[in-house]
């Protein structure tokens, strides 16, 4: 069972839905940031609250989530701009480091600050390499 | 090439973001206007002053609104600031910096079209983006048209029109409809309709409004008034975001003038003018072509008279292979494919592996020709919903053509091109807005 004011507040988005279905993004972007694990009881909290079948749900989580045990997530921006501007570069040194997973993705919408990451949905734009080793030095609360 | 701003006027001022700031400025003006106007002056207006939408398929927007004022009007504006396209980062930064007069164009296209509600489809991971318009929404309190955040989880199709905002607005997967072709507005969350607009279309509606189109008068080319903001990003001296009058210079002035050009002791091999869709591959002979979609949309202009696209400009220089470039296009398009059409789902990903082949020296003459044909059939629109997989197909012809030798090259022996894959820093970033 979920905790009463998250309840609330996701009841509160399904609200701004003439259907309910319409809020099905908004409530995994919810949960998202409450860090809540997903397991069988939020996909049928969720499926309960929009209507969505929790097939579908479930699918729609398993296509845009991953989780990496504790590594620390970074996402490495690799299209073209990114990878002319060397973010193969950026992977290869980030790869060196345990506790890193990398992760490739194809557009962080930074292009003219190319290479760019992020890590926990903050960018890190125009990195050079004396900037990431910085970063990585930093630890996790850094990177 | 020198800027001409409009859809980002007032960019610098500081705290244009906040709402007291905007107002002090003239903004809201356009609005109060427009709730002084009836919706078919409005209408009226916009369709003088030439406005089309930004997002690549530069349809005028009077004629869309028109629509839904003969079928009753529509009961939901949907705002599309996904920008899955790679390369593409304008609308983000219009969401970010001048949060109040993206909600103001959506609301003023509420109005117009009759409007109860306005969704705003934005991509999850823009989270500044996200943060601000959050901020922007609650300064201007309770209005008489409501506007929600709808965050949508990543990645996404690259070419799926409307269809996919609207798609994702119901709790559906993000795949295209078969509807989109069909006459008529478009359905949503089944009791009503909507109209769909790209964020930085909307943003040009408050200083339209303002000064009752004026603002365009004597602006931008005959078929398309006005001004674009391009974001120009790749192996160029200064990236940036470059809002610019349209049909006012070429790309050469945009990239060579603008953008500084290529580094320090290259040069530029090609142009993606359009993002990963571009046809035709612009080499560096080609680059005099006029900054006008007009032009671009007529079947006479011969080898160049392919899409203009939604402002997505990437630069390569000497130093980036043709082969490498489509493999990468193969990849993206691979990766961002829903799966629901199997040409698609299927073909991007043969495609991807063929070109890696050649990349990597294992591929023969008869996969490059094996790509040459996938592309034709892949090209085809007929075969999918979408145009995600027929502008994958296209993107990869259009290198194909634009550098047969170079491919060839790679046949049975890898890329001859010594490529440079460190990290590199331009001089500036043009305007981060």
């Amino acid at each position: 069972m979920k905790h009463a004011d998250l309840d609330a507040r996701a009841r509160a988005l399904v609200s701004v839905y003439p259907a309910s279905t319409g809020a099905l993004y908004p409530l995994l972007d919810l949960l998202s940031h409450e860090g809540d694990t997903w397991d069988d009881e939020s996909a049928h909290w969720v499926a309960q609250l929009t209507g969505v079948p929790v097939a579908t749900v479930n699918g729609i989580v398993v296509s845009r989530h991953q989780t990496m045990g504790d590594a620390e997530v970074v996402q490495v921006c690799t299209g073209l701009s990114c990878r002319w501007m060397g973010a193969d570069d950026v992977c290869e040194r980030l790869a060196a480091h345990a506790k890193i997973w990398v992760v490739k993705v194809d557009c962080l919408g930074a292009c003219a600050a190319a290479p760019v990451m992020t890590r926990n949905g903050r960018l890190h734009d125009g990195l050079t390499p004396e900037r990431l080793e910085a970063l990585v030095a930093g630890g996790r609360e850094q990177i | 090439m020198k800027e001409h701003r409009i859809l980002f006027d007032g960019i610098d001022t500081p705290d244009v973001d906040r709402w007291p700031v905007y107002q002090s400025h003239g903004g809201g003006e356009g609005l109060r206007r427009a709730q002084s106007l009836s919706p078919q002056t409005i209408i009226d207006e916009v369709g003088s002053a030439g406005l089309r939408g930004r997002g690549g398929a530069w349809r005028l927007v009077d004629v869309r609104w028109r629509q839904a004022r003969a079928e009753g009007g529509a009961q939901y504006v949907v705002v599309d600031l996904l920008e899955s396209e790679p390369g593409r980062f304008r609308d983000r930064k219009l969401a970010e910096r001048h949060p109040h007069r993206l909600l103001e164009g959506a609301r003023i296209a509420a109005h117009a079209v009759g409007a109860s509600c306005v969704y705003v489809c934005i991509a999850a991971a823009a989270t500044r983006a996200r943060q601000v318009l959050g901020q922007a929404i609650e300064e201007t309190g309770d209005q008489a048209i409501p506007i929600h955040l709808h965050p949508v989880q990543g990645p996404l199709p690259l070419a799926t029109g409307d269809s996919l905002a609207l798609e994702v607005l119901q709790g559906g997967r993000a795949e295209p409809r078969a509807t989109d072709d069909v006459p008529g507005l478009p359905r949503l969350f089944s009791t009503g309709t909507a109209v769909v607009h790209t964020a930085s279309t909307l943003g040009y509606l408050p200083s339209l409004l303002t000064t009752a189109g004026e603002i365009f008068s004597g602006v931008g080319s005959s078929w398309a008034p006005g001004t674009q903001a391009f974001c120009v990003s790749g192996l160029v001296r200064r990236p940036g975001l470059y809002e610019v009058e349209l049909g006012a210079g070429t790309v050469r002035d945009l990239v060579e003038g603008a953008a500084g050009g290529a580094r320090h002791d290259q040069a530029i091999k090609f142009v993606l003018h359009a993002g990963y869709g571009s046809t035709p591959v612009l080499r560096d002979t080609m680059l005099d072509r006029e900054l006008d979609p007009g032009g671009w949309a007529d079947p006479a202009a011969g080898e160049i008279s392919g899409a203009f696209g939604g402002g997505v400009v990437l630069v390569a220089d000497d130093s980036v292979c043709a082969v490498d470039t489509a493999r990468r296009l193969a990849h993206t398009f691979a990766d961002t494919a829903c799966g629901k059409c199997l040409p698609c789902r299927e073909g991007t990903a043969w495609l991807q592996s063929a070109l890696e082949g050649l990349e990597q020296g294992t591929g023969t003459a008869r996969d490059l020709e094996w790509v040459t044909r996938r592309c034709a059939h892949l090209s085809s629109s007929d075969l999918s919903l979408c145009g995600h997989g027929p502008m994958a197909a296209r993107g990869i012809q259009a290198l194909l053509e634009a550098f047969p030798d170079e491919f060839a090259s790679h046949v049975d022996g890898g890329c001859p091109i010594s490529k440079d894959l460190s990290m590199k820093v331009p001089d500036s970033v043009h305007v981060r807005y």
